[in-house]
C-alpha cells in the first residue's frame, strides 16, 4: 500500500526526495478549510442562478449534468485557488557515518615514561579493538585516517598491521577536520575520533574555525605532560646576502623545555668553524628567549652559517639543535645620489647616517637660489657647477646609482635622464626615495611627464597639511626589514608612535594602483588616516615615497629620549640598501627572498626577465633544474605571475641537503640568459618546538562541540560518552498541488466538456 | 613655541597682518629668552604676550578642529638659536646678527628661515630641535658639567656650534672646549677647505671685519669622526659684520657683505657636511 501511494505521487509529479518509506500524510488548505467553506457559501447563490438560466435542455438529466460540470469547475477553482497542500512525512537515512582520524605528525614519536605516543594508539587500537567496540556501539563501520598537514585514508589491514609512522612535518588540526567532514558529509558524520597529542602547529586556528562546525569531536589524548625535555634553536628569516666590510644581524629563538640551567650557550659556526659563542639566559618561568648577533661580513664568497645548542642526554630530539642558512657576500657598494632643490638639514642627517656604512657613497647636487649647485662627492664638499652632469654616454651618475633621493627638484631638471632613468629602474637596477620638498610634485613639473609614472601616489591637488602628525606603523609584522627598528614587534609599532612628530605632510588625493602604505600618520582624513609613506613598484625597482618631514629630527631629536640616533641611521641605511636591490646585471635574475627551505613545505622561486634594453619581458620560456647531492635532478617550469617580466614556479623539497637552482630563459627561441642560487633544505623542526600534549585545546575543542575528551589509556570510557542517534530521521515534504500540470488539466477538461455537451445538442 | 604655532604666526606676517610681529616678538620674548635691552619691554608688553598666546593657541586649536587642511609654512624650517651661557658675557650681543643672516639665506640661498633672534639654554628641552647653535659675546663663557655632558651628545650626532668671537672670549671658551673634548685640538681650518668655497668663494680664508688686536683671523674647529663639530672664528667679528646697517658705523659695505657671505658658507656647510 505505501507503495503504490509513493508510486501515485510520484506520477503526479511530487518530489519525494530522500523518502522511501511513509510514515503519515495530512491534506491541507493555504486558506484553511473555514476560508474554503466560507468562500463555497458566499457563491451558492449562483448555483441556483445557473441552474435557472439553464432553460434550454429539454431533459432534467442533461440539465443537471450540465450544471454540475460547470458547478465542479467552479468549485475546482475556488479549491485550487485556496492553495491545497499535501504534508507527507517519511524517514531518511541519517548519521551512518564515523571518521576515526590518527596523527601521524613528528611528535607522536615522542617517547614519555618509556613510551612512544604513537605505540599507545596502537595499542588502544589492537589491544583493546577499540574500532570494533566503536562499530559495536554505534553501528556503523568507521572510516580510518591518518593525519598530520594532510589526510590519507587507512584501511583495516594498515590499523591491525599499524603501519602508522610518525612522519608529518607538520600537524594541521583543523585541516584535518574540514577534509574529513567535506570528504564524509557533515550531517552524516556522527562524530569523529581524534588519536592525537593536539599538538597543531600549522594552519587555521582550529578554536576559530571547529567550533562553529556541528560534528561532535572526541579526543583521545596521547601524551603525558610535564615529561620531555628538549632543547631547539630556530632563526627568524635569515638573510640571504650580505655585503662586504658591513655587519649585518641575526635574529633568532631558543626554546628549552625543563632545563636545569638558566641559560644555554649557543655555537655560531661559519663553514663548520667556530667563530663566535653567545650565552642566552632563558627568563624564569619561560620556555623561551630572543637572542641576536652581529655576523661581520668581513671576506667575499659564500658561507654556510650554522647555530647550534648543545645535545642533551634524554632530549626528545637532536633535530631541532642546530640550524643554518647560506650567506652571500658580496663586494657591493651602496651608491647614493641625492638631488635637492635647496640645502636642508635632511643631506646632513643623510650622509652622517650613511658614513656609518663603509661601503655606502654619497654623491649630491643641491641646487642654490642662481641656479648654481653645490656638489659632493664621496660625502665630501667638491664646489659648485652650473648644470649638473647626471648622465652620459659612457655611464653616468645615473647609471653608477643605486639609490636616488629626490628632494623637491624640479621634473625639469630630470628630463634629460627620464629615459635612463626609468629603465634602470624597471630592471631593478635602481631604486627612489622620494623625499617632500617645498612644493607638491604635481607643481614641480611631473604631472603629466613620462616620470609621473614612478610616483606612488596621482600628483595633481597635492597640499601641504601643517599638522604636527606621527608616523604609524600599520602592520605589526611588516615585512620590511628597515621597518624593524626593535627586535619586539610590539615594541616596534610603539617605538614609531613615540618618535618626534614632523612638521606636517603632503596630502594626494589617490593613491596609485599597487601601492601600498608603510607608514600612516595620526593625521585624521575623511575616512583614514593620511599616509606618511609609500611603496610602490616599477617593474623590479622600488620606489618609497615619504609624504611627511623633515625626518631628520627622528634621529637627533630622539637623542636625549636615551633611544639614541641608531634607529634613525638604521632605518636610513636599510631603507637606501633595500631600495638599491641589487639585482644582477644580467637579463634573468633569480629572487630568492631567504636560502633557507624546509623539507615538505613548498617554496616559490621568482624570476625576473627582460631584453637586453633591461625592460621586463613577457612571453618568454622560463625553466629551471635543481641539482644537489642526493637529490635527484628535478625540473621547474616557471609560469609568468601577475607582474610584467615576472615568472615564478613552487618547488616542495622532499629530503634535507643542499641545492642548486640553475634558470634558464628563452625568447623566440634564442637564450636570453640564465642565472644561478643556492639553498640549504632543513628538516622542519615545528613538531618539537611545543613538546607537551595540548590537554586544553582537545578539552575546548570537544567541549564546543558536544564531544569528549578522554586520555588514550583510558579510550574505553570514549565509547560511554558517544551516544548514537538512530538511523533514521524524520524528514517531511510538502506537496502543492498547485504545482501539478495534472490538476490544471482537469480543470480545464470540465469547461471544455461542457462545451462539447452543448455542441452536440445544439445548446450554443 | 611649537613649531606649527610659529609657522602660522610666520603666516600671519606673510599675509601682512599688522598685529603679527607684536604678537610674534611678545610671544618670543615671553617664551625665550632674549637679550637684556628687550627685556624691559618683556614686563611691559607680557601681559599682551600672554594674552596674544592665548588667542593664536585659541585660533589655532579651532582652525585644527574645523579644517585639517590648513596649509601652515613647509616642512625643515630653519632656525639658528643662540646659546645662552653662564660666566658673565654677554650672550645676547648682536641681536640683528642671526634674524639678518636668515634674512639672506632665504633670499639668496632659497632656504626656508625662520629669521628670529632665538636664544636657548644647553640644558633646555628643545636643544635637540636644532642642529646648529650660534655662540658670541665677550667675556667670560661658562658651562656647568651637565651643559658639558649635553653639548657633547648634541655634537657627537650631529649637531653643529658656531662659536663667533665678538671679543674677549678666547680664553673661556677654549677652556669650555678643552672641558668638552679633551683629547681633540682646536685646530686651524686652512683657506683650501670647502667651508670657505660652498657658495661664496675666500681663497684666503676666513675675512677680517673687526680690527681689535692686529692678529690675522683664523677660524678653529674640532673635528670629530671627519665631521667639523665646532667652528671657532677669531679675531674677526662675523657676528658684528651681519648686524643692521648702522649699528657699527665704522663697517663698510664691502666688509659687511664679507661678514654675510662667510657666515652664508658656514651656515650651507654645516647643513650639508
Amino acid at each position: 500500500m505505501n507503495a503504490t501511494i509513493m508510486t501515485v505521487l510520484r506520477l503526479l509529479g511530487f518530489d519525494m526526495g530522500a523518502i522511501h518509506h511513509i510514515e503519515s500524510m495530512r491534506f491541507d488548505l493555504g486558506w484553511g478549510w473555514a476560508g474554503l467553506v466560507l468562500a463555497l457559501i458566499a457563491l451558492s447563490p449562483f448555483v441556483v442562478v445557473f441552474y435557472r438560466l439553464e432553460n434550454k435542455p429539454r431533459t432534467p438529466l442533461l440539465r443537471t449534468v450540465l450544471t454540475t460540470l460547470r458547478l465542479a469547475f467552479f468549485f475546482g477553482l475556488v479549491t485550487l485557488l485556496a492553495g491545497p497542500k499535501l504534508s507527507v512525512s517519511g524517514a531518511i537515512p541519517q548519521k551512518n557515518k564515523l571518521a576515526v582520524l590518527i596523527d601521524s605528525s613528528r611528535s607522536m614519536s615522542i617517547s614519555e615514561e618509556g613510551k612512544v605516543r604513537l605505540d599507545m594508539v596502537r595499542d588502544a587500537l589492537n589491544r583493546e579493538h577499540l574500532l570494533d567496540r566503536l562499530e559495536k556501539k554505534t553501528g556503523i563501520a568507521p572510516a580510518v585516517f591518518s593525519f598530520s598537514g594532510q589526510v590519507a585514508p587507512l584501511s583495516r589491514d594498515d590499523i591491525s598491521s599499524f603501519s602508522v609512522v610518525a612522519d608529518g612535518n607538520q600537524t594541521n588540526l583543523t585541516r584535518a577536520v574540514q577534509e574529513v567532514t567535506n570528504n564524509l558529509g557533515e550531517g552524516n558524520l556522527l562524530g569523529i575520533v581524534l588519536f592525537t597529542d593536539g599538538a597543531h602547529n600549522t594552519g587555521d586556528n582550529p578554536l576559530d574555525v571547529l567550533t562553529r562546525r556541528r560534528t561532535p569531536l572526541y579526543f583521545l589524548g596521547a601524551g603525558k605532560s610535564g615529561m620531555s625535555q628538549d632543547l631547539s634553536i630556530s632563526l627568524d628569516h635569515p638573510p640571504a646576502i650580505g655585503y662586504l666590510n658591513s655587519l649585518i644581524k641575526v635574529r633568532g629563538e631558543v626554546r628549552a623545555w625543563r632545563l636545569a640551567s638558566e641559560a644555554v650557550d649557543l655555537e655560531i659556526k661559519k663553514d663548520g668553524k667556530i667563530f663566535q659563542t653567545l650565552r642566552v639566559p632563558i627568563p624564569a618561568g619561560e620556555h623561551k628567549a630572543d637572542f641576536s648577533f652581529n655576523l661581520p661580513c668581513d671576506a667575499e664568497g659564500s658561507f654556510q652559517i650554522s647555530v647550534s645548542v648543545p645535545h642533551l642526554q634524554e632530549e626528545l630530539t637532536w633535530d631541532n639543535n642546530e640550524t643554518s642558512f647560506l650567506l652571500k657576500v658580496v663586494k657591493d657598494r651602496l651608491q647614493v645620489l641625492m638631488l635637492s632643490d635647496g640645502p636642508s638639514w635632511e643631506q646632513g642627517f643623510l650622509k652622517a647616517a650613511l658614513r656609518s656604512d663603509p661601503n655606502a657613497h654619497f654623491t649630491g647636487f643641491t641646487r642654490l637660489k642662481d641656479d648654481r649647485w653645490l656638489v659632493t662627492e664621496d660625502f665630501e664638499f667638491k664646489g659648485t657647477v652650473v648644470t649638473p652632469k647626471l648622465s652620459s654616454e659612457d655611464g653616468g651618475l645615473i647609471d653608477q646609482a643605486d639609490t636616488i633621493i629626490l628632494a623637491g627638484v624640479n621634473e625639469s631638471f630630470l628630463r634629460p635622464v627620464a629615459d635612463v632613468l626609468q629603465r634602470r629602474l624597471e630592471s631593478g637596477k635602481l631604486g627612489l626615495l622620494i623625499l617632500p620638498g617645498s612644493h607638491p610634485y604635481g607643481d614641480l613639473g611631473f604631472t603629466g611627464s613620462s616620470l609621473e609614472s614612478l610616483f606612488p601616489v596621482e600628483l595633481h591637488d597635492g597640499a601641504w597639511k601643517g599638522v604636527p602628525v606621527n608616523p604609524v606603523l600599520t602592520l605589526k609584522d611588516a615585512g620590511y626589514a628597515f621597518l624593524h627598528l626593535l627586535d619586539d614587534p610590539n615594541e616596534n609599532q610603539d617605538f614609531f608612535r613615540t618618535l618626534p612628530k614632523w612638521d606636517g605632510l603632503y596630502f594626494y588625493p589617490r593613491m596609485r594602483p599597487g601601492s601600498e602604505i608603510l607608514l600612516s600618520s595620526t593625521l585624521e582624513l575623511p575616512g583614514s588616516p593620511a599616509p606618511a609613506m609609500l611603496h610602490h613598484r616599477v617593474g623590479q625597482g622600488h620606489v618609497v615615497m615619504l609624504m611627511g618631514g623633515p625626518l631628520w629630527p627622528m634621529g637627533f631629536k630622539s637623542v636625549p629620549t636615551g633611544k639614541g640616533i641608531k634607529p634613525y641611521t638604521a632605518f636610513v641605511v636599510n631603507l637606501l640598501k633595500w631600495l638599491a636591490n641589487r639585482r644582477e646585471d644580467a637579463q634573468v635574475s633569480i629572487d630568492i627572498p631567504s636560502t633557507q627551505m624546509f623539507v615538505g613545505q613548498p617554496a616559490t622561486f621568482r624570476v625576473w626577465v627582460s631584453d637586453s634594453a633591461r625592460r621586463p619581458l613577457d612571453n618568454a620560456q622560463v625553466t629551471g633544474i635543481l641539482s644537489g647531492t642526493d637529490i635527484q635532478q628535478t625540473s621547474l617550469t616557471f609560469l609568468a605571475a601577475g607582474e610584467k617580466g615576472l615568472y615564478e614556479s613552487t618547488y616542495v623539497p622532499f629530503r634535507r641537503g643542499n641545492l642548486e637552482l640553475t634558470v634558464e630563459a628563452k625568447y623566440q627561441a634564442s637564450k636570453l640568459g640564465e642565472a644561478k642560487g643556492r639553498l640549504l633544505v632543513e628538516l622542519p623542526t615545528v613538531e618539537f618546538d611545543d613538546p607537551e600534549i595540548q590537554v586544553e585545546l582537545m578539552t575546548r575543542l570537544a567541549s564546543a562541540t558536544g564531544g569528549a575528551y578522554c586520555p588514550v589509556e583510558r579510550a574505553g570510557e570514549l565509547l560511554d560518552l558517544i551516544h548514537p542517534t538512530p538511523g533514521v530521521k524524520i524528514e517531511t515534504k510538502i506537496l502543492e498541488f498547485r504545482d501539478i500540470p495534472l490538476t490544471l488539466i482537469a480543470l480545464l477538461l470540465l469547461p471544455l466538456s461542457e462545451w462539447w455537451i452543448r455542441r452536440r445538442r445544439g445548446y450554443s | 613655541m611649537p613649531v606649527y604655532l610659529m609657522n602660522y604666526v610666520n603666516q600671519l606676517v606673510e599675509a601682512d597682518v599688522s598685529e603679527a610681529d607684536t604678537a610674534r616678538e611678545s610671544l618670543d620674548e615671553c617664551t625665550f629668552h632674549i637679550n637684556s635691552t628687550v627685556s624691559v619691554r618683556v614686563k611691559r608688553h607680557c601681559f599682551a604676550g600672554y594674552f596674544a598666546t592665548a588667542v593664536f593657541v585659541l585660533v589655532n586649536i579651532i582652525a585644527m578642529l574645523t579644517s585639517p587642511a590648513i596649509v601652515f609654512a613647509q616642512a625643515g624650517t630653519l632656525v639658528v638659536p643662540r646659546i645662552q651661557y653662564d660666566g658673565g658675557g654677554d650672550w645676547y650681543t648682536d641681536p640683528t646678527s642671526m634674524p639678518n643672516l636668515l634674512k639672506a639665506a632665504a633670499a639668496q640661498l632659497n632656504i626656508l628661515t625662520r629669521p628670529d633672534n632665538l636664544a636657548i639654554r644647553v640644558s633646555d628641552t628643545e636643544l635637540f630641535s636644532y642642529p646648529m647653535l650660534y655662540l658670541t659675546g665677550h667675556g667670560n663663557v661658562k658651562f656647568d658639567e651637565v651643559e658639558i655632558n649635553r653639548l657633547v651628545t648634541y655634537l657627537d650626532n650631529g649637531g653643529f656650534l658656531w662659536i663667533d668671537d665678538c671679543y674677549g672670549i678666547d680664553r673661556s671658551i677654549r677652556r669650555e672646549l678643552k672641558k668638552m673634548y679633551p683629547e681633540l685640538q682646536l685646530a686651524a681650518i686652512p683657506a683650501d677647505h670647502p667651508i670657505f668655497h660652498t657658495v661664496f668663494d675666500f681663497p684666503k680664508g676666513l675675512p677680517k671685519v673687526h680690527e681689535h688686536d692686529g692678529k690675522p683671523p683664523v677660524a678653529y674647529g674640532i673635528f670629530n669622526k671627519g665631521r667639523l663639530a665646532v667652528l671657532y672664528t677669531f679675531e674677526t667679528d662675523i657676528g658684528c659684520g651681519l648686524e643692521d646697517q648702522g649699528v657699527h658705523p665704522e663697517d663698510k659695505p664691502e666688509i659687511r657683505e664679507q661678514a654675510l657671505h662667510m657666515a652664508l658658507n658656514i651656515l650651507v656647510f654645516a647643513m650639508n657636511q
